[in-house]
């Protein structure tokens, strides 16, 4: 049978080397900025237990894939990293370790629907700062998700921040029956600012209803949230915005307030975010490239309570901003004979240890067909070992 | 400036939608001339428009080739999404409904093999398994689906009612109201944040528009 042996799944995909370098590039890229600001590698199997994601308040059950072990227990490709670095840190760890800081690299599994070009198989590039709940924290993580989205190439984007509390409280004080709350926040989370909008009419609170009404347009700098500063009355709401003032000032004298919006009615990717989110944007993707937030109650769900905050990026969609264009080539072609064979391949030795990539020809000694081909390929210089170019 | 791309369902709906767009000082004398582009540019104000088939927009949009579009309730419903739906036009308003003879009713409440047909799988399946959890059959059809009840195929129908004509001439009459349904303005994800000021300038003036016309 021919007919499933030509082509991939649909969802998961080969990396012909244009792509796979531009890949690793910006991989590379990543971890380096990573790296330098003190964060060291990890590592987590690609299929563990189904008890680690499910009820973590991630990536739904019916979004993942599993498979009976041979005991009969659950297991599951790995749809997220955070449960399994929270699951880590609070194991392997304990509080005398604190601040923890990782990172990683690594194939995310995700069912998608059909035909609609979207990933079941994806790579994510993300830190996770375990152990410390402060403005200090978050901000070394947003300065770390910028560089890391610079170095990564992209010039053009945005950081949208919320904050998680804030549609909570919002919502707490629309003050309407728990079937209505619930309605809203479902409807907030699916971006149906029609039925928002619709549900809003159920409070008596003025206020709440304007910023409810409002929601999609609460989007862009400092004027946002004098928007609605007098409109929240409960404290928790108050907090929210102020914290997001205060990260945005702090990231103005930084200088980096120029890749800061702020997004109000943000609702992070995952539930299990219980405070600052966060979501990158480029242009030439029609979804985010970056995720990230805090999370301070899902460490605690494998033993051992610690606060946390980190974020991912999403290598695949930072690509499908980017164009693959770059040949992969050798620098240096090594023409040689038979005679000549030991002194080719020691030449060619040297010249790695200087850092060439250098690919012995293959096609013969004749000087002609091995021009011919370097142009075809791309290579810029050809080396003659023991051949005598006749020119 | 970039341009912002807007898709339009093909149809009664993008024409009624131009006229409204003009209200608020967006046109495309281009989109006027008949001709067999497929693609309409406002070179003056960096907008272009394209017609898609109503189903395909919300593809268009999710995607980011479209930063905003616009199209029925009824495709955001069935098509499932990841985008903002920003804005409820109040035209084109028409209902989801099930609809047969008059005499399955019964059948309609208490059967587990009731068969249904329509262009609308996941529309059907939410209203029948999750809000009336009854297990059903279901026959997809791309066109006529009123014919399925006639000739046998299915026992009901699930589809877009707007007056009720077809139906009642064909004899057939609608069983049940699931939703209402109108033409939204659907934005994209991205689009949403990087080209926010003119997108909220655009809806502000739809509002105003809609608000009148209401």
């Amino acid at each position: 049978m021919l007919k499933n042996k030509l082509h991939t799944p649909e969802g998961v995909k080969d990396y012909l080397p244009e792509e796979c370098s531009l890949k690793s590039e910006i991989e590379k890229k990543a971890a380096e900025v990573f790296c330098r600001s003190g964060y060291a590698p990890i590592t987590s199997p690609t299929f563990e237990y189904n008890d680690v994601f499910s009820n973590m308040g991630g990536i739904k059950d019916r979004r993942t894939y599993k498979f009976l072990d041979r005991d009969g227990s659950l297991l599951v490709l790995r749809p997220d990293m955070t449960p399994a670095i929270a699951r880590i840190a609070a194991t392997a760890y304990s509080e005398k370790d604190i601040p923890m800081r990782f990172y990683y690299i690594e194939n995310m599994f995700r069912s998608n629907e059909n035909y609609q070009g979207k990933l079941r198989e994806f790579t994510q590039a993300g830190i996770e700062l375990i152990g410390i709940n402060s403005i200090d924290a978050d901000i070394e993580v947003l300065v770390i998700a910028i560089d890391s989205l610079l170095a990564a190439g992209l010039k053009e984007f945005k950081l949208d921040i919320g904050h998680a509390l804030f549609l909570r409280s919002v919502i707490d004080e629309a003050d309407v029956d728990e079937k209505t709350a619930g309605k809203i926040q479902q409807a907030i989370m699916n971006k149906n600012y029609v039925a928002v909008n619709e549900l809003a009419e159920k409070t008596d609170n003025e206020n709440i209803k304007y910023i409810l009404q409002e929601l999609p347009f609460l989007i862009g700098d400092m004027s946002v949230i004098d928007k609605v500063k007098d409109k929240v009355k409960s404290g928790t709401a108050a907090y929210a915005l102020d914290y997001l003032s205060r990260v945005y000032t702090i990231m103005d004298s930084l200088d980096m307030s120029k890749y800061i919006s702020f997004d109000l009615g943000v609702i992070g990717s995952m539930d299990y975010y219980t405070g600052l989110i966060f979501r990158g944007y480029a242009r030439g993707t029609g979804s985010s490239v970056l995720d990230g937030g805090r999370y301070d109650n899902m460490v605690e769900k494998f033993g051992s309570p610690m606060p946390a905050v980190g974020f991912s990026l999403k290598v695949n969609d930072i690509m499908s901003t980017m164009k693959a264009d770059k040949r992969v080539s050798a620098d240096v072609l090594m023409v040689y004979g038979e005679d000549s064979r030991a002194e080719a391949f020691k030449k060619a030795e040297k010249l790695r240890a200087e850092g060439y990539a250098v690919e012995m020809s293959l096609i013969g000694s004749d000087i002609d067909k091995n021009k011919a081909y370097a142009e075809e390929k791309g290579i810029g210089k050809i080396v003659y070992a023991g051949v005598k170019e006749a020119e | 400036m970039e341009y912002l791309t807007f898709a339009l369902a093909k149809g009664r709906l993008a024409d009624k939608t131009m006229e409204l767009l003009e209200k608020i000082g967006i046109t495309c004398d281009e989109m006027k001339e008949n001709s067999r582009k497929l693609i309409f540019t406002n070179e003056e104000l960096k907008l272009k428009f394209f017609l898609a088939k109503a189903s395909d927009v919300p593809t268009y949009v999710e995607s980011g080739t479209a930063d905003i579009g616009i199209v029925g309730k009824d495709t955001l419903l069935e098509e499932g999404r990841n985008l903002y739906e920003v804005m409820d036009l109040k035209m084109g308003k028409c209902r989801f409904a099930v609809a047969g003879y008059k005499e399955t009713m019964d059948k309609l409440n208490n059967s587990l093999d009731l068969r249904v047909a329509t262009k609308y799988p996941n529309v059907a399946k939410e209203y029948f398994y999750r809000k009336k959890h009854q297990t059903i059959e279901i026959i997809k059809l791309h066109g006529s689906v009123e014919l399925a009840p006639i000739v046998g195929l299915s026992d009901v129908i699930v589809d877009i009612v707007e007056t009720g004509s077809t139906l009642k001439a064909n004899g057939l009459d609608v069983l049940a109201d699931i939703c209402p349904v109108s033409a939204r303005v659907v934005v994209n994800r991205v689009s949403m944040k990087l080209e926010h000021e003119r997108i909220a300038e655009i809806m502000s003036g739809l509002r105003k528009m809609a608000g009148e016309s209401n």
